[in-house]
C-alpha cells in the first residue's frame, strides 16, 4: 500500500456569533468535521478519483494525505511517512496540482519557475533538459516556455502547473480540480497526459474533481465522500454496472410534440426545443425505439449510459432519504 | 546534527537565498517604472530627518549623551537596520499574510525546503536596497564627520555581529507578531503594530536614552533597540562591548527557538483555505 489512511477525522474550530463584544474578548468556537472517520487504502500505480459535493470533505482529506493539514486523529501513511511531518524526502516523492492556485510566479516565465524548481528538487541538469522537453511536448507547450506566466491563458498556465509539479517524477500526484475553467481540447490534453504519466511512470494520481469527465477518463476507482463520511469506494466499471439497467435516450424531432407522447416511453430528463431525453430501462430499449420511431417524427435518436454525474447525483440522493 | 548534515543544510539554505535574490530581482525588474517612486519616498524622509536633527542641536549639544556628530552615526546604524529589516523581514512577512489568509501557502508547503526560511528568502530585494537604501543613505553618510568619530577593530566586528542579532531578533518579534493569521485568518495590523514598534522605538531615541526597565524590555521581549541602539552604543564605545555581545547573541538565540516552535504550531493551525 502506497497510501493507508485509518479513522481520519478532521475538524475545523468555527466561531459562534455572539454579539461583537462577546466576539471581540471572549469568543467561542463550535468543532465541525469536515472528515470523519474515514478510512481506505490506495495501491502504488492506481489512479483513484475522490468525488463528493462541495464541503463533503474530498479537497480536506487530499490536504491531509499531502502534509498540509495536520489531521485531528486518526492514522495517516502515504510512502511510509506521516504526511504533517512534511519531511524532505516525502515531499519530494509527491507532487500537487491545484486547479484554483498557482505554484508559478506570475512575474516570471515557466522556464525561469522550473529552474528554481531544479534547485528546490536537486534534479540534475541533465534530466532536467530531458524532461521539460518531454513533457512540454507532451502537452504541446514548448514555444510557450519563455513567455511571462502573467501572459498566458489559463490553459496554458495550467499545463506548465502540471509540468512543474511533476518536473521531480513524483511517485504520487494529487490533483485537485485540475480542469477547472479549462476549454475542452486543455481539459483533454490534460486527461490524456495524465494517463500517459500514470502508464508510463506507474504515478500513482489522486483526483478530486466536479467534472466528471475527469474522473472517466482518469480514474479507475472511485472513493464517494459525502459529508465527511466514504459512501462508495470501488472501481468504477463497478460504479456504472450498478446503473447499467438504465438507460438516456436523446430524441431529435423534426416537430415538437406534446410532453404526454413522450412521457410514456419514460421518465422525462430534459427538455429542449425538439430534443427531449428519457430514462428508459435497458431491457426494454429495442421495443421502446421501435415503438418511438414508429408513432413520433423521429430525425435522430441517441442511446448513452447514465452519466457518472447523475449516478453520483442519485447516490447522494437516495443518501441523504436514508439518513 | 552531523557535521555532513548541517553542510547539506547550510548549502541548501545558501542556494534558496541565492535563488530567492535572483528570482525577485527578476520579479521587480519587471516593473521597473515602479521602483523609482519608493526612492522618492525614503529621499524625502531622510532628508527631513537630516534637517530635523540640525534643528533639535541647534540650541543643545547633547542628547543622551550623543553629540550631533554622534547622533548621525546612530541614524545610520538604524537606516542601515530599517533596510535589513523591511527588504529580510517585512517585504516577506507582508507576502506570508494573504498566503495564509488565502490558502496559497499550500505551494510552499508543498516544497522539499525549510518552509519558514523559504518564506523569508523568497523576496529578499537587491533591486530595493539599490534603489530606496542606497541614495538616502548615502546622503547621511557624507553628513557625518568620520574623522571626528574614533572607531576601533573590535568595535566594528562587534558591532557588526550584535547588529545581526539584533535583526535575528527583530526577525523573530515580528514573525511571532504575523502568526495569529493561522488562528484568526488576518493579522496584518498586528504586524504593523509590531513593526511601528519595532522601528518607532528605535528611531530617534539611542539606548543611553532609554530608562533601565525599558532598555531591558525593548532589548528582550521587544527587541527593538538591538540592532540599532547596541550596535552604535559599541561604535562609539560607549558601553562594555562584549557584555552587549552577550546580551544580543542570547536574545537572538532565544527568540529563534521561540520563533521555530511557534511557527511548527501555528501550522498545526493552518486551514487551507479553498476557492
Amino acid at each position: 500500500m502506497i497510501i493507508k489512511i485509518d479513522n481520519l477525522t478532521k475538524q475545523y474550530d468555527v466561531k459562534n456569533k455572539a454579539g461583537f463584544w462577546k466576539d471581540s474578548f471572549f469568543p467561542t468556537y463550535n468543532k465541525v468535521s469536515a472528515v470523519n472517520n474515514i478510512s481506505f487504502a490506495i495501491e502504488k500505480g492506481e489512479s483513484v478519483a475522490l468525488l463528493g459535493p462541495n464541503g463533503a470533505g474530498k479537497t480536506t482529506t487530499m490536504k491531509v494525505l499531502s502534509g498540509l493539514l495536520y489531521p485531528s486523529s486518526g492514522k495517516v501513511d502515504v510512502l511510509g511517512y506521516f504526511p504533517f511531518d512534511r519531511k524532505r524526502d516525502f515531499l519530494k516523492r509527491i507532487g500537487l496540482v491545484m486547479g484554483n492556485k498557482s505554484g508559478l510566479a506570475w512575474d516570471l516565465t515557466p522556464n525561469q519557475n522550473f529552474e528554481l524548481a531544479k534547485k528546490i528538487y536537486k534534479i540534475r541538469e541533465d534530466k532536467f533538459n530531458k524532461r521539460v522537453k518531454e513533457l512540454t511536448e507532451m502537452l504541446d507547450v514548448e514555444t510557450l516556455i519563455d513567455k511571462s506566466v502573467r501572459k498566458l491563458s489559463l490553459g496554458e498556465r495550467m499545463k506548465f502547473e502540471l509540468i512543474g509539479s511533476i518536473l521531480h517524477d513524483p511517485e504520487v500526484l494529487f490533483l485537485d480540480e485540475p480542469t477547472i475553467g479549462l476549454d475542452i481540447i486543455s481539459k483533454q490534453k490534460i486527461r490524456t497526459f495524465l494517463r500517459d504519466i500514470q502508464s508510463k511512470y506507474q504515478t500513482t494520481l489522486v483526483l478530486t474533481s466536479h467534472d466528471m469527465d475527469d474522473v472517466e477518463k482518469v480514474s479507475d476507482r472511485v472513493i464517494v465522500i459525502n459529508h465527511g463520511e466514504i459512501i462508495f469506494d470501488n472501481l468504477m466499471g463497478e460504479l456504472l454496472y450498478k446503473y447499467k439497467d438504465k438507460k438516456y435516450l436523446t430524441l431529435i424531432l423534426s416537430e415538437e410534440v406534446k410532453r404526454k407522447e413522450v412521457e410514456k416511453y419514460g421518465k422525462i430528463i430534459d427538455r429542449k426545443p425538439l430534443t427531449f431525453t428519457i430514462q428508459i430501462s435497458s431491457h426494454d430499449q429495442s421495443k421502446i425505439i421501435a415503438e418511438i420511431t414508429e408513432k413520433l417524427p423521429i430525425d435522430d435518436i441517441d442511446i448513452v449510459h447514465v452519466p457518472l454525474e447523475e449516478i453520483i447525483a442519485d447516490m447522494f440522493n437516495s443518501k441523504s432519504k436514508q439518513k | 546534527m552531523k557535521l555532513s548534515e548541517f553542510k547539506e543544510s547550510l548549502t541548501e539554505r545558501l542556494t534558496l537565498l541565492k535563488a530567492g535574490i535572483v528570482f525577485t530581482a527578476q520579479r521587480e525588474l519587471a516593473y521597473a517604472g515602479n521602483n523609482w517612486a519608493s526612492v522618492l519616498s525614503t529621499t524625502f524622509f531622510t532628508f527631513s530627518v537630516l534637517i530635523f536633527i540640525k534643528v533639535i542641536y541647534s540650541n543643545v549639544h547633547t542628547i543622551a549623551g550623543y553629540s550631533y556628530n554622534e547622533m548621525l552615526v546612530y541614524f545610520f546604524i538604524y537606516q542601515l537596520t530599517y533596510y535589513g529589516n523591511y527588504i529580510v523581514t517585512v517585504r516577506n512577512l507582508t507576502d506570508l499574510i494573504p498566503d495564509v489568509n488565502k490558502g496559497n501557502l499550500d505551494m510552499v508547503l508543498i516544497k522539499p525546503v525549510p518552509s519558514l526560511f523559504y518564506l523569508m528568502s523568497r523576496s529578499i530585494s537587491i533591486v530595493s536596497i539599490i534603489t530606496d537604501a542606497i541614495p538616502p543613505t548615502l546622503a547621511i553618510m557624507f553628513s557625518i564627520n568620520w574623522n571626528a568619530i574614533e572607531f576601533s577593530f573590535s568595535g566594528i566586528i562587534i558591532g557588526f555581529i550584535v547588529w545581526i542579532f539584533g535583526l535575528i531578533a527583530l526577525n523573530a518579534f515580528q514573525i511571532l507578531a504575523a502568526l495569529p493569521v493561522f488562528w484568526f485568518g488576518e493579522s496584518q495590523n498586528i504586524l504593523d503594530l509590531a513593526s511601528n514598534i519595532a522601528a518607532g522605538a528605535g528611531t530617534m531615541i539611542p539606548r543611553e536614552g532609554y530608562p533601565p526597565t525599558l532598555r531591558v524590555l525593548l532589548g528582550t521581549i521587544i527587541p527593538a533597540i538591538i540592532a540599532g541602539g547596541f550596535t552604535t552604543s559599541i561604535l562609539l564605545n560607549k558601553v562594555n562591548p562584549f557584555l552587549l555581545l552577550a546580551w544580543a547573541g542570547a536574545v537572538a538565540i532565544i527568540s529563534m527557538f521561540v520563533k521555530n516552535i511557534a511557527w511548527n504550531y501555528a501550522l498545526r493551525h493552518y486551514s487551507s483555505a479553498s476557492s
